[in-house]
């Protein structure tokens, strides 16, 4: 079955890079896309299930991390990764106790690749 | 002139200081122990007169700035600024809070200079890497004064590319504002560069 996969970044761009490493590493894949945690929230259907999410943290609004909390309260995700570049202890520390995976910005396609695949 | 930067440009520019910015934060909270908040980069292309009012200093103000000029493919002019209480105060955190505020002074030039180089310099590297562009950048620079004597330019009508995030450390009530601010005359070749960058994600997506 397709699976569901949520990406949620202010920037296009980061979005556009995302969404491409995903479609060339799973076929048919549905991707929803959403600019600020506000938007996702809307866009996520409690009754549907999404298999993967690739969060960022800093955005407008609420943080990559709020988004978290706010999306656990709706439907269970299985794998999550919140992208930044900003490494800092504190974030690091509150997305591992989140069970988030915590990726490093700029992504690229090999651990966009390797959190998809594992 | 604002129609110069597409707004996928504008928003490319946004991201990857967004990155060089997450860097730089993450070198200040290694440097001095605290969580450091960031704003999302404000990027406008404009008047210098109207970009050195909106780096939000009262001109009764003194500031504490580290400056470093660049220059190549593009040149101009990085920022990084506190009021002056608030520059002493990152100071005193940055040695531990062992030596009274009253006798940092003497201590205030070198370890802003060191901070800002520090912090500019995660900036600068990120940008000139997602732009494979070439720039050199001049050995930062201390200045202390109001924001006329901070922030010099040749001309009120000139316009600049001006980029601009405050960051802060809650914990501390301690904030600043780094900023980055490009000649026109260079903004062409920055332009291009941008461009490119963007070309290169839209080809892969479209691929």
């Amino acid at each position: 079955m397709a699976k569901t996969i949520l990406v949620v970044d202010d920037s296009i761009v980061s979005r556009m890079m995302i969404k491409a490493i995903i479609e060339s590493h799973l076929q048919g894949v549905n991707i929803i896309e959403a600019g600020n945690g506000e938007q996702a929230l809307d866009r996520v259907d409690k009754n549907k299930a999404i298999d993967i999410a690739f969060i960022d943290f800093n955005m407008p609004g609420m943080t990559g991390l709020e988004l978290i909390s706010a999306l656990a309260d709706k439907l269970t995700i299985p794998k999550v990764a919140l992208l930044t570049a900003n490494i800092q202890n504190e974030i690091r520390e509150q997305a591992l106790a989140a069970g988030v995976t915590f990726l490093n910005k700029p992504v690229n396609e090999e651990v966009i690749a390797t959190f998809l695949h594992n | 002139m604002q129609d110069n930067l597409t707004s996928l440009e504008i928003d490319a520019l946004t991201e990857i200081f967004n990155i060089g910015i997450g860097r730089a934060a993450n070198s200040l909270n290694q440097m001095v122990s605290q969580t450091v908040d960031l704003t999302i980069p404000e990027i406008e292309i404009l008047p210098n007169k109207v970009a050195k009012q909106k780096l939000d200093f009262d001109s009764g103000v003194d500031i504490s700035a580290v400056t470093q000029r660049f220059s190549g493919d593009f040149q101009g002019q990085a920022l990084l600024m506190f009021t002056k209480e608030n520059g002493l105060q990152l100071v005193s955190l940055l040695l531990g809070n062992k030596i009274p505020i009253e006798d940092l002074s003497e201590l205030e030039q070198d370890s802003l200079v060191e901070i800002g180089n520090v912090i500019l310099n995660a900036c600068f590297g990120t940008v000139i890497n997602f732009l494979q562009s070439s720039i050199s950048i001049e050995m930062p620079e201390f200045i202390q004064g109001n924001i006329d004597k901070i922030f010099t330019y040749s001309s009120d009508n000139d316009w600049s590319l001006y980029i601009k995030v405050k960051f802060s450390l809650p914990s501390k009530h301690i904030a600043g504002h780094i900023s980055f601010i490009m000649d026109i005359t260079s903004l062409e070749v920055f332009q291009e560069s941008v461009r490119k960058f963007v070309f290169g994600i839209t080809s892969k997506v479209g691929s």
